[in-house]
């Protein structure tokens, strides 16, 4: 079966919104009809045929979306089960958004809000993200609440905010804020790591490799630790092809921190040890 | 250069013109019912089959200040999904509950509104809430500023001054500030909730020693007194609490007689009986409404759905923090001149409370036999969104489809509520007084609200239809001072409007203690506070039309 292809031109004047190629996918939309769905580019209205060009029909689930740029927000917004969406180029913000069930993967770097508010499915970025990434959208109460998150590359400031459920796994560095407001989930990386990470994090799990810079004095030191989960946790990371699988898959100790106290103090920082 | 409006059928209360067939022309702005000599038709509208009335005005929605800007940061995720795309003429904007500025004139406008009256503007906001009035573009504006929990209103009366030194600080504030009104929120209610205090009755002294009783007599006696048009405009005591409609009758007596408007009146007219102990109080309202014609009133209707509460009233939106939805919520003290609480809240029919809160505003509507006295709101966004007014006016005007509606609410509450035994329909005539001469009348706004000559040609023409609802969604013509602005429901010019103010005349004297209390107590100096009339030109960007005051 051959991929469906959407190509961007690049001739937009003003930020797209690209929720009309999650409806053509899930709505089986074909070529013909797809064109002609109608796209707001500034106070315009234009078909989408004079911006993308598309071959074939969306009666499969693979699409590649080829050219992209950062002018195109919530690629692969809502994505259901089954839907996958190949990216190539550079993404705007809100990529993957309320994913439900999808995968989207993207071969270039992404802008803030990546995979907010997600229930389900796969974010897979070949490059680096900016703030926000699985974090919550503007209003909403909780960040991604389902499904993974894989990143070969650095993310930036407030990485999981507001993180419910999930895994957020980053081959490089994380920015400042990681995991700020966690409710719950995971977040694991493999370089440095930013200020304050964990700033009111209720529960959830940070598993990093070094300390943080300044850690918050309302996380306490609990002292060093053989977690016997860790080896289930480390079978998960290692099962996705990427840089996760050079950790040893029978590690298991770890320093343990508890925080943030100043809101329950239930969440844990982990730093590996040995 | 003329405009001639032919066939349609006039709606005008105000000169007692009930669906009469009559040509309007609109020459420079104003609406004449001859052509005057030497004046060309330049466009015609054959507008049989169209209902014309004069454009409508809200005289109670919340559309400017910081807890309209609070409601929007905390609704992001309305604002969010009701994206409103820009076109050839309007800016973009969004949002459904609480739009944002631009969106709110473009909404009010293709509904045939062309004046909005923000009811809550803090003194010390005041400047703020003019920006983002003046940035809200289609309708005219103008704001009642606050007093009654501000500590220097409530040292004066300490220290038991002259009603002509209140009178002097009363039109000191209205000059200062730019507004057309005065509106007490909980009298000394929300200065008594920063002592820690959850109540207060209307009879009952506050930590300043003063009762509400004796704030609303005081200011609605200044009002009157330096012939301000509007009434003091008052968001009586105990919103929201079962048992309330006694403080509300309180209120009511507390202006001695003189003028006074209670706002949003729903929330203010609950009883204690029955298994749940809250119940409807609609008809003792409607009955003291009735029964003193110094009172007039604006409903605050409920709509089922989700929307959100913005109010000054902190003691009642923290007593009602706990059924945010979603949750979150803010409660704040500004400047000790009064406070602020927005809350998120979903109005659901299955609830009975809400349920009965709803039938409770339609009882108040079809129990107050004077039109000119009672108004339409929703209290925007409190109640409902100001653009479910057309559905609101359906449920007033087509009784099958109220009692159908009746019908599906809470059981217990439709025991609860003998609305669905109210057989009064209200006819388009009692709908333009309501939503267009009395608000006119009421404000002191004589060019506006009516199609008589002279009038500024604010006109809203709606293509007859069986139902009332999409008709008055979206009239066919609305017309702002002769400029044809909206066509078919959308907006094809976009215009700015003015805001109206009055300056009573006061002794400067006044200024003498204000300056010394500005320095002691206040952030910003007196000077810088005043907003003069070019600031509100040059700087803030709206054209001020200033109505004229009849001191008694």
């Amino acid at each position: 079966m051959t991929n469906t292809t959407v190509t961007f031109n690049g001739l937009a004047s003003a930020r797209i919104d690209m929720r009309w190629l999650s409806e053509a996918m899930t709505q089986s939309y074909t070529a013909d009809q797809t064109n002609k769905l109608t796209l707001p580019v500034g106070n315009k209205k234009i078909e989408v045929g004079e911006l993308f060009n598309i071959s074939g029909n969306f009666t499969n689930n693979t699409v590649q979306l080829e050219g992209c740029t950062p002018k195109l927000d919530y690629i692969g917004h809502a994505l259901p089960k089954g839907a996958q969406l190949i990216v190539t180029g550079d993404c705007g913000h809100y990529l993957g958004a309320q994913l439900a069930g999808g995968k989207v993967t993207i071969i270039g770097n992404t802008l803030d809000f990546a995979g907010c508010s997600m229930r389900e499915g796969m974010i897979e970025v070949k490059g680096n993200c900016a703030d926000y990434l699985g974090g919550a959208l503007p209003g909403h109460k909780k960040g991604i609440a389902g499904g993974t998150i894989l990143v070969h590359g650095n993310t930036g400031n407030f990485t999981g905010d507001l993180m419910r459920r999930g895994i957020i796994m980053v081959t490089g560095d994380i920015g400042d804020y990681c995991g700020s407001r966690m409710i719950a989930g995971t977040i694991t990386n493999l370089g440095k790591i930013g200020k304050q990470a964990g700033m009111g994090m209720r529960r959830g799990t940070l598993l990093l490799p070094e300390l943080p810079e300044d850690m918050a004095s309302t996380f306490t030191n609990c002292g060093r630790h053989n977690l016997g989960y860790l080896t289930l946790l480390l079978h998960q990371l290692r099962s996705h092809d990427s840089e996760f699988k050079s950790l040893h898959s029978m590690r298991r100790r770890v320093q343990k921190y508890m925080g943030d106290t100043s809101v329950g103090g239930l969440g844990e920082i982990l730093i590996w040890i040995g | 250069m003329a405009i001639k409006l032919t066939g349609g059928e006039i709606y005008d209360p105000a000169h007692q013109v009930d669906g009469k067939k009559q040509d309007l022309y609109i020459v420079d702005g104003k609406v004449t019912h001859e052509l005057p000599d030497n004046e060309k038709i330049t466009e015609t509208h054959d507008l049989s089959g169209c209902i014309v009335m004069a454009g409508a005005i809200d005289l109670h929605t919340h559309i400017g200040g910081g807890k309209v800007n609070i409601a929007r940061t905390m609704m992001l995720e309305d604002e969010h999904a009701h994206p409103h795309h820009g076109t050839h003429v309007c800016r973009s904007g969004n949002g459904h509950i609480v739009p944002s500025t631009f969106s709110t004139g473009y909404r009010y406008a293709e509904m045939g509104y062309t004046a909005c009256f923000e009811p809550a503007v803090l003194p010390v906001n005041a400047r703020q809430a003019h920006m983002e009035m003046a940035d809200t573009p289609m309708v005219d504006k103008g704001g009642y500023v606050l007093l009654g929990n501000d500590d220097f209103l409530l040292s004066m009366l300490q220290k038991n001054v002259s009603q002509s030194a209140i009178n002097d600080y009363v039109a000191w504030i209205l000059d200062a500030s730019q507004c057309i009104g005065i509106k007490v929120v909980n009298a000394g209610g929300v200065h008594a909730f920063k002592y820690n205090q959850r109540r207060l009755d209307v009879d009952e002294s506050g930590p300043a020693g003063i009762t509400p009783r004796e704030i609303i007599n005081k200011l609605s006696r200044a009002v009157h007194e330096l012939g301000v048009s509007h009434p003091l405009h008052v968001h009586a005591s105990n919103l929201g609490i079962p048992g309330n409609f006694k403080s509300t009758l309180a209120t009511m007596a507390a202006a001695d007689g003189l003028p006074i408007h209670l706002t949003h009146i729903q929330f203010h007219s609950y009883g204690t009986e029955g298994d749940y102990k809250f119940s409807s109080a609609a008809c003792e309202i409607a009955e003291a409404i009735n029964a003193q014609p110094n009172v007039t009133a604006d409903v605050g209707q409920i709509m089922f759905g989700q929307t959100i509460t913005t109010s000054g009233d902190t003691m009642m939106q923290y007593f009602g923090h706990e059924h945010a939805h979603p949750k979150k919520w803010t409660v704040m003290d500004i400047e000790c001149e009064m406070g602020c609480g927005v809350i998120p809240f979903k109005y659901r029919d299955k609830s009975f409370v809400n349920a009965l809160q709803w039938a409770i505003g339609l009882e108040i509507f079809l129990q107050v036999n004077d039109p000119w006295r009672v108004f339409l709101t929703t209290d925007h966004p409190n109640g409902a969104p100001f653009t479910s007014y057309p559905h609101l006016i359906k449920l007033l005007m087509n009784r099958s489809f109220r009692n159908d509606a009746f019908s599906i609410i809470h059981e217990d509450a439709q025991k609860m509520s003998n609305l669905a035994s109210m057989d009064r329909e209200y006819s388009l005539y009692e709908i333009a007084i309501m939503t267009r001469a009395a608000p006119a009348k009421i404000l002191g706004l004589t060019s506006q609200g009516h199609l008589g000559k002279g009038a500024s040609a604010n006109i809203t023409v709606y293509r007859k239809q069986d139902d009332v609802e999409q008709m008055f969604a979206k009239p066919t013509l609305v017309f702002k001072n002769g400029t044809l602005i909206v066509r078919d429901g959308e907006v094809i010019e976009v215009v700015t409007g003015v805001t109206h103010v009055v300056k009573p005349e006061y002794d400067m004297g006044v200024e003498k203690s204000l300056s010394k209390y500005f320095d002691d107590y206040q952030t910003i100096s007196l000077p810088n506070f005043k907003i003069s009339t070019d600031e509100m030109i040059e700087c803030i960007g709206s054209e001020v039309e200033v109505h004229p005051c009849t001191p008694k």
